[in-house]
């Protein structure tokens, strides 16, 4: 999108919200605005444009008759507010189970079968990474909401 | 037609629907699945689809995996209009992939109103498979494009014909664009509709592309884009025999197609012979259901004029698994072998003085017997470290093969290590750009072969290249942790004459860890890394003598390659086995092979189990037992010794302890068998690992011989297999371990199946024990307080035990008096902290009999009883439930008695069994039984409602000391009756929820208690 200067967005939002050692302080913006950024980020998001589809056969259907250019439009443009999944295959097991003790515990007690089955259930409402790759974003959504939540690890129980 | 016809019609469609299913399945039912399916097919002809549901449902209990019969299953359920018709369905299309299959799972979805589902899964046949070209397809799918908007659907078969149907087939021609991997098709004439379809010819070469698109006016067509690599899918194998070829090939993506077969002769490629695989293959083999292989032969006179090796292709050029071959090697070798012999004893004239078999004469087949084990060789040690090349053949998967090249760079150990890479004519052109990339930064020597040769081969060019230095074959999915070439090496040279060294991996055959007779999951590099060091800590540097290494992973010495030569390229195909063969030469030549239990290499392996992998390692298996005489028999001599057993076991015992780390360990000894005891030692195991100690479990088990050893195991029950100790000689290693782990409590639940030493055992560990009581064992040899008959025995003064136990036989598994077993359990009970019964009645049983104040704690904690009364119904029908593994102790004597009376007298009673007896057939027999079959304990009480029973029923006949499953038909809300005796007795007197019945009462009374309204009445018993 079309980013304006920072000098205009600086007299508009203050003077002090947007330079460094503020990470913590809140911005307004309007929601259009937001969904927007959001949809701009949601371009670099990994997606994988057939399992979507074999998923969500309403959205395959709606490609066929024209509705969306493909899959993935339909999801920046509308899929990911209704609460869909991008389907990107990047949870890795072995890094989840290893970074959360109390998950490697109750897979061996028999309450989730795998770490996937536990990041889909809970996990993620717990803002728990899926992978390595992605835990310091997932640490800045956390931060942002839900700060009375300490930093990665501290989920446990 | 008339509606009565039209029915009439149907239903004699549905059992001829139900019997194809069947017949297209490969392989045939076992006895008990083949029982339920016969009876739901008879269910068919009196069109009762609710009772062949009702059969098919326990068939698929009875083989959950059975496709064929999750197949019939979503059929009958799209018949009797229940909509999770699709979830069989859905089950066989992801197994099998079939087209049909998938396209009855989109039927279903469309009949329950799923349209944009169905055209889903319209979609993904067709974007694997040809289309189908029958006038049901034909609609299906021109009716899903329409219904959901599409503008049609497309397929594309292997005779290289795109099909087009839907909406397009009448649309303007410009309208439509097709492309081929992007490019756009140009020139494709409007071929004339046949039918409501139609049908063009892609141009040359299409089988080479990727994926083929169709769009109408830029919006794809359903199907599209189809990914031709799948659909032209090939699975074939071919073999020798006495007779010449015989093989099979099929397409798994258009199952009706027959393919062509071209066998060629590789010395001279003018000469070849064409053949087509039409009928179905019916040799034995793993297929799974529904493959349909298509089988060839040749015989050997057909293939004269053919000089070997041959090279068998199947459609689109692909060469079939197990090919070259050589049909005619054999008997040429055996010839020569014959000739050469007739020379010593001639005819005419004397025998030739030495007799030398000419060197130019290939041996094809020779014959080296296991038994025959080569002088010693002197070979004396070099100078170490010795340059090594690492040799890795390639062939796809990009992924694994670079994960294994940068693994291997990150763990350089040796001053001279050299990686040594050789492509066999990769169809990934990714993968050779990125190896190309290395070989420019000096990382790897690479190799590129331009032709397909297999593993053999293509492992042969990169040793060769190594030019006189020593060698480590890796296959290219392995993951190797730091210092493992230098600890190859160093077990390499422990001796003189060791040839080849091979570590332990997770999938490896016999050198598989942790459990060394299935494939284990796949560490990835950090835990390969944790359990490499592991390995070296546990077993230092230990090495063992085995038959044969693994060509997964293998440092062979350049000396033992200089006497034995290379892989044969000639016999194995595409592998499997030749590694084996090249010990076995060396063997003879007196080189030997050690296995590395400190070192750990992880390996991908065989992650998928194609037909055509297990045929080539069968046949594969038949070659190397031809050519060494003897070899399956030393392998297994090997397996039975096991002496790898004892480094695995104290890798478990390491990783257990690292798994503990500071917390202390809590040990319940049971029993091995599945049950109520199981489910509550697991239950105070999730409990105690909670509460932040490790729970381990002690179970009994027999090695071959017999003899009984102790398992460790732990909640995640395969973790640890080897954690096994022969009791009683290894007691005290035992003891130690349990120390080792912080061993501070002993819970005290079987001693069924232990040693006798296992009370000893506990009491050397010298922490306080309790004992959890379960039944009746700890003195009384038929573990349940039953005679012969199966009923209670009322407890008999003791001497009366010695005459029951020598008439109806012990149920403890070891030989000893009643008095004896008493006078054991007595001594061992007084020294436990505290005895704990589960229910009073229990309690007081082993107070009286024992002399053992004994406590009362509940298994579970119950929750409130919201029991449903009985209603009463027009003419009285009722509906009785059963649960659990009925066996002849808990009552299924009783249980055939009363259905054979029901069924005598045709008396209004239903009898449902949630679970399984010791013989279903009697009980399905009197036509008044239903069986679930085995079920998960998550899925108990959900199947219990879903028999809308009035009642349950506890048929049991001794003092049982809980029962679990009284507390799953209380959570299913019905009333139970139960004999007056026992814990449930205890429990239904103190909670209400039930009805009590005299013991001994005769099976008439009992009917007309269970169909007698006024004592269902009596409300008050129901609290």
């Amino acid at each position: 999108m079309y980013v304006i200067p920072f000098s205009v967005l600086r007299h508009y939002l203050g003077e002090s919200t947007l330079s460094s050692g503020e990470e913590g302080q809140p911005v307004t913006i309007s929601a259009g605005l937001f969904r927007r950024l959001l949809q701009d980020a949601l371009l670099t998001h990994p997606f994988d444009e057939s399992a979507y589809l074999a998923a969500n056969p309403d959205v395959a259907s709606s490609v066929r008759r024209g509705e969306f250019g493909s899959g993935r439009a339909h999801f920046i443009e509308r899929g990911y507010f209704e609460g869909r999944g991008s389907y990107q295959d990047e949870f890795d097991e072995s890094w989840y189970v290893k970074a959360n003790s109390d998950v490697a515990r109750s897979i061996r007690a028999g309450t989730y079968p795998s770490g996937k089955a536990h990041f889909q259930s809970a996990g993620a409402a717990e803002f728990r990474a899926p992978s390595g790759a992605c835990e310091a974003d997932m640490n800045l959504w956390r931060a942002s909401l839900r700060p009375d939540l300490e930093t990665s690890g501290a989920m446990a129980e | 037609m008339t509606a009565r016809s039209g029915i009439a019609d149907r239903q004699g469609n549905l059992r001829t629907i139900v019997e194809a299913i069947f017949a297209a399945k490969r392989n045939g039912f076992d006895r008990e699945s083949g029982f339920a399916t016969e009876k739901a097919l008879a269910a068919l002809d009196s069109s009762d689809v609710r009772s062949c549901l009702t059969y098919l449902e326990y068939a698929q209990r009875l083989a959950p995996s059975d496709t064929a019969i999750s197949f019939a299953l979503g059929e009958m359920r799209i018949v009797a209009g229940d909509p999770r018709a699709v979830e069989p369905l859905e089950l066989v299309a992801e197994r099998t992939g079939w087209r049909d299959a998938i396209v009855h799972l989109a039927i279903a979805r469309r009949h329950f109103g799923d349209s944009d589902g169905a055209a889903a899964e319209l979609h993904r046949t067709l974007a694997v498979n040809a289309p189908g070209t029958d006038g049901a397809f034909r609609t299906i799918a021109t009716g899903l494009a329409d219904e959901t908007g599409a503008p049609g659907w497309c397929g594309v078969d292997n005779s290289g014909y795109l099909t087009l149907g839907g909406g397009v087939v009448r649309a303007a021609w410009r309208d439509l664009a097709f492309a081929l991997d992007g490019e756009a098709i140009a020139k494709l004439a409007k071929p004339r509709a046949r039918g409501r379809v139609l049908r063009l010819a892609l141009p040359e070469g299409w089988n080479r592309a990727r994926h083929v698109t169709v769009t109408w006016r830029d919006r794809p067509l359903i199907g599209s884009p189809v990914q031709i690599q799948q659909v032209t899918r090939v699975e074939g194998f071919v073999a020798v025999t006495s007779q010449g070829l015989v093989g099979w090939c099929w397409l798994p993506g258009e199952r009706e197609f027959a393919p062509p077969v071209l066998v060629r002769s590789s010395a001279e490629p003018e000469r070849s012979l064409r053949l087509v695989a039409e009928a179905l293959y019916d040799g034995a083999g793993e297929f799974p259901d529904f493959a349909a292989p298509r089988g060839f032969t040749a015989h050997l006179d057909d293939l004269v004029d053919l000089p070997g090796p041959l090279e068998v292709r199947g459609p689109f050029g692909r060469v079939l698994y197990g090919s070259p071959v050589d049909p005619a090697a054999r008997i040429g070798s055996a010839e020569r072998a014959a000739a050469a012999v007739a020379t010593l004893y001639p005819a005419i004239g004397e025998a030739e003085e030495v007799v030398v078999p000419p060197m130019a004469v290939a041996l094809r087949e020779p014959s080296i017997p296991v038994e025959a084990v080569g002088r010693r060789r002197n070979h004396p040690k070099p100078a170490l470290p010795r340059p090594v090349d690492i040799v890795v053949p390639v062939y796809r998967g990009l992924g694994v093969t670079m994960a294994c090249i940068e693994s291997v760079v990150a763990a350089r150990s040796l001053p001279d290590e050299r990686i040594v890479v050789v492509v066999d004519a990769s169809p990934d052109t990714e993968l050779i750009a990125q190896l190309k990339t290395l070989a420019a930064q000096g990382i790897i020597k690479l190799s590129l072969q331009d032709r397909n040769r297999g593993f053999p081969a293509t492992a042969n060019i990169g040793m060769r290249m190594s030019e006189g230095r020593d060698v480590i074959l890796l296959n290219s999915d392995t993951l190797t942790p730091p210092g493992w070439a230098a600890r190859l090496q160093a077990a390499a040279y422990a001796a003189d004459d060791i040839g080849t060294a091979t570590p332990l991996s997770n999938d490896a055959t016999i050198f598989s860890y942790p459990a060394n007779d299935v494939a284990n999951p796949l560490p990835d590099l950090d835990e390969v890394r944790a359990l490499a060091t592991m390995a070296a800590e546990a077993n230092g540097d230990a090495i063992i003598d085995v038959p044969t290494g693994h060509g997964f992973c293998m440092y062979v010495r350049q000396e033992c390659l200089g006497d034995a030569g290379l892989l044969r390229e000639d016999v194995f195909g595409q592998g499997y086995g030749e590694e084996n063969d090249f010990c076995m030469r060396a063997r003879v030549l007196g080189w030997r092979h050690v296995a590395v239990p400190g070192l750990f290499v992880g390996h991908v392996g065989s992650q998928s189990f194609a037909a055509t992998k297990t045929h080539l390692i069968r046949r594969n298996l038949e070659i190397l037992n031809r050519l060494h005489v003897g070899y399956d028999r030393l392998i297994q001599d090997w397996l039975v010794e096991d002496p790898l057993a004892g480094y695995r076991r104290n890798l478990d015992g390491i990783r257990l302890r690292t798994e503990i780390g500071n917390r202390r360990s809590v040990v319940l000894v049971t029993h091995d068998r599945q049950g109520g005891v199981y489910r509550h030692v697991r239950e105070r195991m999730v409990r105690h690992e909670n509460a932040g100690d490790c729970a381990i479990m002690l179970r009994p088990d027999r090695d071959r011989a017999g003899s009984r050893l102790c398992r460790i195991e732990t909640l995640d029950a395969g973790a640890c297999p080897n954690l096994v100790f022969r009791l009683p000689d290894e007691s005290g290693l035992l003891v130690e371990f349990l120390r080792a782990i912080q061993a501070h409590y002993v819970e005290f639940h079987h001693f069924i199946g232990h040693h006798e030493s296992v009370f000893e055992l506990v009491g050397s560990v010298g922490q306080p024990y309790d004992v959890f009581i379960h039944d009746y064992s700890w003195f009384c040899p038929r573990v349940t307080l039953t005679g012969g008959d199966n009923r209670y025995c009322g407890e008999p003064a003791s001497d009366v035990c010695a005459t029951c136990v020598a008439d109806h036989g012990s149920n403890i598994d070891e030989a000893i008096e009643p008095e004896a077993l008493r006078a054991r359990s007595a001594a061992f009970l007084r020294g436990a902290r505290s005895v704990v019964a589960p229910s009073y009645d229990t309690a007081r049983r082993i107070g009286r009999q024992l002399d053992i104040p004994t406590l009362v704690g509940l298994w579970e904690t119950e929750s409130p009883l919201r029991i449903e009364p009985i209603v009463p119904t027009t003419g009285g029908r009722r509906k009785l439930c059963v649960v659990g593994a009925i066996g002849h102790e808990k009552g299924y004597d009783t249980l055939l008695e009363l259905a054979r009376h029901v069924s005598r007298y045709t008396l209004p009673l239903e009898i449902a069994i949630v679970g399984y007896t010791c013989d279903d057939a009697r009980l399905f027999a009197t036509g008044c039984v239903t069986i679930t079959g085995r079920y998960e304990e998550s899925e108990a009480v959900g199947l219990i409602r879903a028999q809308n029973a009035d009642f349950g029923f506890l048929p049991a006949l001794w003092p049982e000391t809980w029962s679990y499953t009284l507390s799953q038909m209380w959570e299913a809300n019905l009333p139970v009756i139960a004999y007056d005796i026992g814990a449930p007795a205890e429990r239904i007197q103190s909670r209400g929820g039930g009805f009590l019945i005299p013991l001994h009462l005769p099976v008439e009374k009992l009917v007309t208690f269970f169909l007698d309204g006024r004592l269902f009445g009596a409300a008050s018993l129901v609290a």
